[in-house]
């Protein structure tokens, strides 16, 4: 096989969206409550606080139907995994904000921190680009790009570091409101800044579509949904232009993916280069679709796990020299860069 | 001031026949002269390879681009339909003639390619790239005997984040050039298909060169050195066809081996007929296990692998097969060398390193302090010949290997 990790990821990002998009038909009945106890306490919205549940339809945090399959699962909101249930959600940046809005104690979101952690440590970023839904939906995307010969738009450094300049105050603002509109004396604003960067994320707009879901795309009950909403069509634009022209360059302002970077040095998931063996071709640079550069600039021996890695492993499949990039987990190599 | 033809004015076009003095003919029995190599070797699949290079004739119906050195990509020749042929020539005779042209202290290479072209293969295009200073006064000296010579100006850095877009748009515009010349239009599958044609020459030629460092003995310097020259002379999937059926001898060849020690060749490139520097380390017995040059390791390790298939992309992929990994001395960048030196020899345990440096050549000299110190720090011991084509000093440079081979038992 030609590419063989290539293939893989494809095939893992096609079943991951499947199982994260229509997960919720598969396993209705394991992870539904009415089975019995919920493996973990639920998380559920104090009293007097908004919870996604009490939005009416078509605003634009409503989550998507009243078939409790749909509300409960994927379907509904990719990021929303099993809401009501005690299981974890697949969106840190959700499950965060809405706990610090809804001011969870901190032990009954350790279950769920425990889960997020161990696996940031296993696999590092490795989420941006073998599981998150819209990021598959970014690399097909990219491959009708590619069919309509198209050249990708390479981004200067100092872009880049912009985007993830970028992508700390998103998280800085979106994580400062959710904890503000918890405090008592805010609380009435939490009907319009609720998750203030869902209502942004372009997640939000697509996945349900797969569910043959209609997303709540144009609300303009008030100023500050009106603002949501146009801001929304904004970053969806951005979105899509940035994944049709630019590769990978929306993950580096995803703020998501900026939380799975800080485990990405040290994560179990390893990228090693053998310097001598390189040749300075440049191709890993070339087709990292993130566009970092570390993984071809440095001249001595070691791994190079860079922040913005997504470990597609692209720049392992493409490297023209036997066994000068591998992966390995652990210390035990999964794969090498060979000639073919 | 009007460039009559890119390169010297009109005006002064027509004054250069004085440039090329009387044609010397310089047809020399290459049958006969290989004859010595063919019994040394007694393997069937070379006799090709000799035929090849002992007729230097190039036989297609198609337009022939000629191309020097290692910076021109060959995939975009083929997809345009012509057939590249690499006329880097180390022929003595040829060297000699070519005095009556370029006189002086200048690098026999640069000389032999002169007179050469005048008596050889008359190629359709001729493309000469910014390599060393003696390949871009060549495009001058040649540009009153050819109508159509393309230059290929590539800055002299090889670092892929400085330089990439210039060498980009350095490719796309010979890309687009050829598209005009021969008023095709080339699609992605053609280049696609080109590429595939060398990543499979790549992939024989990565198999025999593993074979080659791990037995010793396999094949003999000769027999390897022809068969990289060959590569320069036929379309590379005929190459592929016939290194193949080669590859499958040597694998059940029976070796008796009576080499000393296996050494690494580094420097200056080896091309038919300079086999000088082969005869005495053969004769020293002295295994070439592998080797660093731009006629063998330079022109054919190295594959094109596709990341984005766009007309654009390929042709960027293909500045990342011909220029990034460049061990040319004429680029700034000298650890590529140096990495592959170390990687083979600690790959292939061998015993130590040769440099071979032709004489005249200055940027090949230049590299000599910096490997020498760097090997020595790694203690891997270090030979550096300086020689030309003439066979004066072939006692002395055998002295010298032979106090090397000493030095290493």
């Amino acid at each position: 096989m030609r590419n063989k990790i290539s293939f893989t990821r494809r095939l893992v990002q096609i079943i991951s969206f499947i199982l994260l998009v229509y997960g919720g038909y598969i396993f209705k009945t394991r992870l539904h409550t009415e089975t019995g106890k919920p493996l973990f306490p639920a998380l559920e919205a104090p009293e007097g606080y908004m919870s996604t549940t009490q939005f009416k339809k078509g605003s634009i945090l409503w989550p998507s139907g009243t078939n409790p399959v749909l509300e409960n699962y994927p379907p509904s909101l990719v990021c929303r995994f099993n809401p009501k249930g005690g299981l974890f959600k697949a969106c840190i940046f959700h499950f965060i904000s809405e706990n610090l809005t809804w001011q969870t104690p901190v032990k009954y979101l350790l279950p769920h921190l425990t889960l997020f952690i161990l696996l940031c440590f296993l696999f590092g970023r490795m989420w941006c680009g073998w599981v998150c839904p819209i990021g598959s939906i970014g690399d097909f995307i990219t491959s009708i790009r590619k069919k309509m010969n198209i050249p990708a738009r390479r981004f200067p450094d100092g872009f880049k570091s912009g985007l993830r300049f970028s992508s700390y105050g998103i998280m800085g603002i979106g994580f400062f409101i959710s904890g503000l509109i918890g405090v008592p004396n805010f609380a009435r604003f939490q009907c319009y800044w609720f998750l203030p960067y869902c209502q942004i994320c372009p997640a939000r707009l697509i996945c349900p579509l797969f569910g043959l879901i209609k997303p709540g795309w144009k609300d303009f009950e008030t100023a500050v949904t009106s603002m949501f909403t146009i801001l929304a069509w904004l970053v969806m634009g951005i979105f899509l232009a940035a994944f049709y022209f630019g590769r990978r360059i929306w993950c580096h302002l995803c703020p998501v993916g900026l939380i799975n970077s800080f485990f990405n040095k040290g994560a179990g998931i390893e990228l090693k280069k053998k310097a001598v063996w390189c040749n300075k071709c440049g191709l890993c640079a070339d087709a990292c679709p993130m566009g970092l550069k570390e993984m071809y600039e440095k001249d001595s021996d070691g791994i190079y796990n860079q922040n913005g890695c997504i470990m597609c492993l692209r720049c392992v499949e493409i490297c023209p020299k036997d066994g000068c990039l591998s992966a390995s987990f652990f210390g035990k190599k999964i794969t090498e860069s060979k000639l073919k | 001031m009007k460039k009559g033809n890119g390169f010297i004015s009109e005006e002064y076009l027509d004054a250069m026949k004085y440039l090329w003095g009387k044609n010397k003919d310089i047809s020399f029995d290459y049958k006969k002269y290989t004859e010595k190599y063919r019994n040394l070797s007694g393997l069937k699949g070379m006799e090709f390879f000799y035929d090849v290079i002992a007729e230097r004739k190039l036989k297609t119906d198609k337009p022939v681009i000629g191309y020097f050195c290692n910076s021109v990509p060959e995939e975009i020749i083929m997809a345009a339909g012509a057939v590249p042929l690499r006329l880097c020539n180390q022929d003595i005779h040829c060297a000699e003639a070519g005095e009556e042209i370029i006189p002086g202290d200048i690098c026999p290479v640069i000389k032999a390619i002169c007179s050469g072209l005048q008596n050889d293969i008359k190629p359709d295009i001729l493309v000469i790239p910014a390599t060393c200073d003696g390949k871009v006064k060549l495009a001058e000296i040649l540009s009153s005997a050819f109508d159509n010579i393309y230059f290929i100006d590539i800055p002299r850095n090889s670092d892929y984040t400085e330089n990439i877009d210039l060498w980009e748009a350095t490719y796309l515009k010979f890309y687009e050039y050829l598209k005009e010349k021969f008023k095709v239009k080339i699609s992605r599958k053609e280049l696609l298909n080109a590429c595939k044609i060398t990543n499979e020459r790549t992939s024989i030629f990565r198999k025999i060169y593993k074979l080659r460092a791990e037995k010793t003995g396999i094949i003999n310097a000769f027999d390897y050195f022809t068969i990289t020259s060959a590569s320069f002379l036929i379309p590379a999937s005929d190459w592929t066809k016939h290194t193949e059926i080669l590859y499958n001898q040597l694998l059940n060849r029976e070796i008796k081996t009576n080499y000393r020690k296996n050494l690494l060749l580094a420097g200056s490139p080896i091309i038919f007929p300079n086999f000088k520097l082969l005869e005495i380390t053969e004769e020293a017995g002295c295994y070439i296990a592998a080797d660093i040059l731009c006629s063998s390791y330079g022109h054919l390790f190295d594959p094109v692998k596709i990341d984005e298939e766009t007309e654009k992309g390929i042709i960027r992929t293909l500045t990342l097969k011909y220029i990034a990994p460049s061990i040319c001395p004429c680029f700034l960048g000298i650890d590529k060398l140096i990495n592959a030196v170390i990687e083979n020899v600690e790959k292939y345990g061998l015993d130590g390193v040769i440099y071979y440096n032709l004489r005249l050549c200055n940027v090949f000299e230049l590299e000599i302090p910096v490997i020498r110190s760097v090997l020595k720090d790694k203690g891997i011991p270090f030979l550096a010949l300086k020689t030309d084509f003439s066979r004066e000093d072939t006692g002395q440079l055998k002295t010298r290997i032979e106090a090397f081979m000493e030095m290493l038992e």
